[in-house]
């Protein structure tokens, strides 16, 4: 199943290029109900995976990639109901056919989370954490969106792009509906963690360095939101810090999985976990 | 004129336009919606026209008319502009292009989508032909193919409107002006605008603005009584001069167009308000020449300068994608026009088939009233059931010379079929009286 994602998501696109080429909302509509069914595939591919581990298929960077373009896919859907950015299905569907293209070649890696890790709350977890990620992705996309814009229209360069955006305001304010969507997630799913890990580990934080790089991103999107209700950081640098934001994200999702000893990084590459549960 | 064949129904489109006559022309045989109704009625009373329609605009003079004798109907309709501007025909005549058929089908389906006017795409003609066309319709000059062709040029507006950008993009300073504010603000509606000097482009800007439902309209002017003037115009309010930097405040889209030989705002004045709005958006529209807004503004943050130069800019890119846009809208044209001109061609058969049907029912009737009447029945008592007998031995009789007719496909000569038709039951000669007087001899 997983096979037919990316040429689902890449037909998408296509609706969406043709829909800005000819100018046709028929087919941007099109191109948006064949992500909706591209969603609707995704979610029972990973249904059925989960039915089959007996897990959620979080572990192993090839699950993640998956897992993590479905919860865009989730917010692209979510965000769509309450502004309609315009270019953004187009770009969110080349993207995701990238993302679950590469995903295929990923390996798949063998792995027996401990026995008594909690299916339930591992889910819960996972679902806040990753759509917070999912929200920051797109916020940090209509942040490239709004650089772009306010540059066409600084230097008076009118072109092909600039017609067929939003107008910066929209797309600050759906950046800052984003932001504010990951933020909620982001505290629900580090309150989780830190109550679960005081479950399973006897303490409510191991020090564990993405415990601390996520705390860390909890502080900075803080900032961020700070900056922008105080309307000290408004239009292009919040759409900076939008940007700036989701790569502290990417370095802690790849740099600090990869390259440090992190539990979470165990669950990432996928290897067994040396982690010593209680109990 | 015996063959009716030669006698098809011609759609001519007879007129002038900016291209084609100097505006002291076109001044001289522009008419008023009483003059258009007054032409209608002239044209009407002459019956070499079939069905006709007048329009005026500013730009053009145009007739289109229905006729079978062409040459003879061009020459009335000459005389008639002639008679009602007062004009002799030699003074317009050269100025004035005639279109027949296809090619006049295309050029009322260009004129409806804006496609033959001076400024490519403008919307206003779609509506001035509909006015036009209602008149036309009123007077009763507009009957079964104009009533089709006008319909058809509808449409077609509507599809060039929506299937090419040939409106999208702004080809007024004033449009253009809009046209970016919407791209910096998502709702106008929440906006207030201040102008700042009077001058026709600026208020121009303001009213397409207004039109886009802005908030609230402010003005400052040097002279504040002038300026209370030009407030109630868009039904906003006064302010003092002095009062400008204070009003960027709460002001986000500024039109400036004062005749002041300096910069009236300068960047050491605009930055330290953003702070006082929030670094919300600011938008400048500079019209005035030499202009009033230092363009250094445009450097600070969320602020955003235009001058007329950028804004003429725009217009003449805006202007040039028009007219790409105007070579895609032309396949639509021209294909509505195939779809038009093959309705018509329909149109000339249905006479015939009616003659034909016509010719058939009378020599069945003819035979049966005979043959009845030799053997002493009374036809009336049987008259329900025999009429129905007749119809249906017609309509198999006639079934597929009809549907041939109405589908002789592409390759085969219609006319030609419909002349060897006509030959064969000698439908020139019709009438029934004609037939039965043949059978009784």
């Amino acid at each position: 199943m997983l096979f037919f994602l990316p040429p689902i998501y890449f037909s998408a696109f296509i609706f969406y290029f043709l829909s800005q080429l000819k100018r046709k909302d028929s087919l941007r509509k099109t191109g948006f109900f064949i992500m909706l069914a591209a969603g609707a595939i995704h979610f029972f591919y990973l249904a059925l995976k989960g039915i089959k581990l007996g897990y959620l298929p979080t572990f192993g960077s090839k699950d993640i990639m998956i897992e993590s373009s479905f919860f865009i896919v989730f917010f692209f859907m979510f965000l769509f109901f309450k502004y309609k950015v315009d270019l953004l299905g187009g770009v969110v569907s080349i993207l995701i056919s990238v993302i679950t293209l590469a995903s295929i070649f990923m390996p798949e890696y063998q792995y027996q989370p401990p026995g008594n890790l909690n299916i339930v709350i591992t889910a819960v977890h996972v679902f806040f954490t990753f759509l917070a990620n999912a929200a920051f992705f797109m916020a940090c996309i209509l942040g490239c969106f709004y650089l772009i814009q306010e540059r066409n229209i600084k230097e008076k360069k009118l072109g092909f792009v600039f017609k067929r955006m939003s107008s910066l305001e929209i797309l600050e304010e759906a950046g800052n509906f984003c932001i504010l969507c990951g933020f909620i997630c982001l505290s629900a799913g580090i309150a989780i963690g830190i109550v679960w890990s005081k479950h399973i580990f006897g303490y409510f934080i191991s020090f564990d360095i993405k415990e601390l790089w996520s705390l860390l991103t909890w502080i900075i999107y803080a900032a961020i939101i700070h900056g922008r209700l105080t309307s000290e950081w408004k239009g292009k640098k919040a759409a900076l810090m939008a940007i700036l934001g989701f790569f502290i994200i990417i370095f802690s999702l790849i740099g600090i999985n990869i390259f440090t000893d992190s539990f979470h990084g165990e669950f990432f590459k996928g290897s067994p976990a040396n982690i010593v549960i209680k109990g | 004129m015996g063959n009716s064949i030669i006698e098809k129904p011609e759609i001519v489109v007879v007129g002038m336009n900016h291209r084609t006559a100097p505006v002291e022309i076109r001044e001289k045989l522009s008419l008023s919606s009483e003059e258009i109704l007054m032409g209608l009625e002239m044209i009407k009373s002459k019956k070499i026209f079939k069905e006709s329609f007048l329009f005026s605009t500013c730009n053009r003079v145009e007739s289109v008319f229905v006729t079978n004798f062409k040459e003879e109907a061009l020459k009335k309709i000459y005389e008639i502009f002639s008679i009602m501007k007062n004009i002799p025909i030699s003074e317009f005549k050269t100025y004035f292009y005639e279109y027949s058929g296809e090619e006049a089908v295309k050029h009322v389906f260009k004129v409806s989508s804006s496609l033959d006017s001076m400024v490519i795409g403008e919307p206003q003609i779609l509506g001035q032909v509909k006015d036009a066309y209602k008149l036309s319709v009123s007077s009763g000059n507009s009957k079964v193919i104009l009533n089709r062709l006008f319909h058809r040029a509808f449409q077609t507006a509507k599809k060039v409107r929506t299937n090419t950008g040939i409106g999208g993009h702004a080809v007024s300073i004033s449009y253009a002006a809009v046209e970016l504010a919407k791209k910096i603000f998502n709702d106008l509606s929440s906006k207030k605008i201040l102008l700042i000097g009077a001058g026709e482009m600026a208020e121009l800007a303001v009213e397409h603005l207004i039109h886009n439902k802005t908030a609230h309209v402010f003005v400052a002017n040097r002279t504040f009584e002038r300026g209370l003037v030009l407030a109630k115009k868009f039904s906003g309010s006064a302010i003092r001069f002095e009062e400008v930097i204070s009003a960027l405040e709460w002001a986000d889209i500024i039109i400036s167009s004062t005749g002041a030989p300096d910069y009236i705002l300068t960047k050491t004045q605009v930055k330290p308000v953003m702070k006082k709005r929030k670094n919300s958006p600011l938008f400048f529209i500079d019209i005035a020449v030499p202009r009033d807004i230092d363009p250094n503004i445009n450097k600070i943050n969320n602020v955003y300068v235009y001058d007329v130069d950028d804004l003429s800019d725009v217009v003449n890119t805006n202007m040039k994608q028009r007219q790409e846009e105007a070579i895609i809208a032309m396949n639509i044209v021209d294909d509505m026009a195939s779809h038009f001109l093959s309705w018509k061609q329909n149109l000339k058969v249905v006479p015939t088939i009616v003659e034909l049907r016509e010719k058939i029912q009378g020599i069945v009737k003819f035979e049966l009233e005979k043959t009845m009447k030799e053997s002493g029945i009374e036809l009336d008592s049987y008259a329900p059931g025999i009429e129905k007998m007749i119809d249906s031995i017609c309509n198999k009789i006639l079934h597929h010379p009809i549907t041939f007719l109405k589908e002789p496909g592409g390759h085969r000569d219609l006319p030609t079929y419909l002349s060897m038709l006509r030959n064969l039951f000698n439908l020139d000669e019709k009438s029934v009286a004609t037939i039965r007087k043949i059978n009784s001899k």
